[in-house]
């Protein structure tokens, strides 16, 4: 019989970063290159133009997208709100997200109503480059913000429920966070 | 009939995919980056490739620098790479 030696038990590292933020934050450097790269194509093609829009394409409602942007703001800020609540008592967080969440819809059913509107003045995906330079990338931003409020809801199920972690919590945050974040930076490049 | 045929497709096909490769990409001008060679949008076009050359360096950049400091916060500074060849103090 072998002589059976105890080693001493090295304790465990914390991980720098939970793995479902890690991955989220692969992600979101992803799509910031997807949206970059979108970006610096219509620079270059709305620097070739001689006129922008072009001609018999109607202007970006600026103003209406305005208010649109300000909502999108107050989410963020709603759900860092969140957050602060959530450290405290993670029960008090619900309002919050929820309000968080009704205002990325609002957000996302303004840009609805923006098309539609954008569609009947004759600004199609065919019509012209800008067309298809706005629907392509602010379309993108709009699924990507659809796909946020579902997590959020369902982080918001989850918190109601009493088993959302911190570190699920955070990485929708994360992921709210770069909806957030990108639109200001779309609203100046393609609307102005 | 089929020989023919064979031979025939056989000798245009080199013609033809030369053809192709010299006159379609001026018909299709397809990307963004095509059209850079105008003067009007060059600037457009420079400032677009250095982003985009340096945007994934700062944000590779940006997550370990992020990374670094967490570990500092979370694991203590880790000891300075001189701290052994140092004169060890002695207290009084």
């Amino acid at each position: 019989m072998g002589k059976v030696v105890a080693l001493p038990v090295r304790p465990r590292r914390e991980p720098l970063l939970p793995n479902g933020v890690l991955g989220m934050l692969l992600f979101v450097l992803a799509e910031i290159m997807l949206f970059a790269g979108l970006i610096s194509a219509f620079l270059v093609v709305k620097g070739l133009a001689v006129e922008w829009p072009p001609v018999g394409q109607p202007r970006l409602p600026v103003e209406e997208t305005a208010f649109n942007t300000g909502a999108l703001l107050l989410s963020g800020a709603a759900l860092a709100w969140a957050q602060a609540r959530f450290r405290r008592a993670p029960s008090t967080a619900l309002r919050p997200v929820l309000l968080a969440v009704a205002l990325g819809g609002l957000f996302v059913c303004f840009q609805g109503v923006e098309w539609v509107g954008l569609v009947r003045e004759g600004l199609t995906l065919r019509s012209s480059t800008h067309g298809s330079f706005f629907y392509l990338i602010v379309g993108l931003h709009a699924l990507h913000a659809v796909a946020a409020i579902l997590a959020l809801g369902w982080a918001a199920l989850r918190l109601a429920e009493g088993r959302l972690r911190q570190d699920t919590f955070a990485s929708v945050q994360l992921f709210w966070y770069f909806v957030v974040g990108l639109w200001p930076i779309l609203y100046w490049q393609v609307y102005f | 009939m089929g020989a023919v045929r064979r031979r025939l497709r056989t000798r245009l096909a080199g013609p033809l995919l030369a053809a192709a490769v010299l006159v379609a990409p001026g018909r299709a001008l397809a990307c963004a980056v095509c059209a850079a060679g105008e003067t009007n949008n060059r600037a457009e076009f420079i400032l677009t490739t250095a982003f985009m050359t340096a945007l994934p360096l700062l944000l590779v950049g940006g997550v370990v620098l992020y990374l670094r400091a967490r570990a500092r916060r979370v694991h203590g500074a880790p000891p300075s790479p001189t701290s052994a060849l140092e004169e060890p103090r002695r207290v009084a």
